[in-house]
């Protein structure tokens, strides 16, 4: 499957750069690890589309 | 976000203020709902680089699987003008990523119920759009802020499978695109 981004823009301080570390990935994405992150990760988004939708 | 060879690379060459273009693609935040970019590619602009507007400077393109009922979100959607569903977009090592999109406008609704349904495969063309929202719920009761990301959709091509071959030739793919609202930077933030 595709899943490209082209963006242009301004290059801004990462006022949230821990934040960053914290939350994301940091395998090369074929660990087990980040594949059960993915899954967690996916319930979380599932159970907030509530929240998301207006 | 960046990692590797490409990280070193950005600390080293590309400073506050300083125009770039970035290609990558999208993972979803671990613990938010935040969609970052992981950057595969990046070449700073010159400071007198114009943005052209009419070749959108934030495109996001996904090849993946329509899970949402389409029929069923629009007959109960609250907001006619928005539609909302989600797109699996599978990549080696993350079993499911789920990414949550949103049509906007009428027309482009209209072409979406009429031509798509769950477990359609399209090539959706959007933009990224994350927005900080001040407040605070749940378990994030302690930050002042949260960050949420769509992919907004223009546009879609339904395809009959992810193979390559449907490409091929490219006069069987009819691509349904639609003018959308530009983001509006001004207008207040959200509050929860």
């Amino acid at each position: 499957m595709l899943n490209k981004i082209k963006i242009i823009g301004e290059v801004l301080p990462i006022e949230i750069k821990e934040e960053i570390e914290k939350n994301f990935y940091h395998h090369d994405s074929t660990s087990e690890e980040a594949v059960n992150d993915s899954d967690k990760s996916q319930s979380k988004h599932d159970s907030e589309k509530e929240i998301r939708e207006p | 976000m960046a990692q590797g060879e490409n990280a070193e690379r950005i600390k080293k060459e590309i400073k506050g203020g300083e125009l770039v273009q970035i290609r990558g693609y999208l993972r979803n935040e671990r613990d938010g709902r935040q969609i970052l970019i992981k950057v595969l590619e990046f070449k700073k602009l010159d400071a007198d680089f114009v943005i052209d507007k009419e070749k959108s400077a934030n495109q996001v393109r996904l090849i993946g699987k329509i899970i949402t009922d389409l029929q069923e979100q629009i007959a109960n959607k609250r907001n006619p003008e928005i539609l909302s569903f989600k797109l699996a977009v599978p990549r080696e090592g993350n079993k499911s990523p789920l990414f949550f999109c949103r049509v906007h406008g009428e027309k482009l609704i209209t072409e979406f119920s009429e031509k798509l349904k769950r477990g359609d495969i399209i090539l959706l063309e959007g933009f990224l759009q994350t927005k900080k929202i001040e407040g605070a719920i749940g378990e994030e009761s302690e930050k002042k802020f949260s960050r949420i990301s769509s992919i907004i959709c223009y546009g879609f091509t339904f395809l009959d499978s992810d193979s390559v071959s449907v490409f091929s030739p490219l006069d069987n793919l009819a691509r349904i695109i639609k003018k959308v609202e530009e983001i509006d930077f001004n207008k207040p933030k959200a509050k929860l």
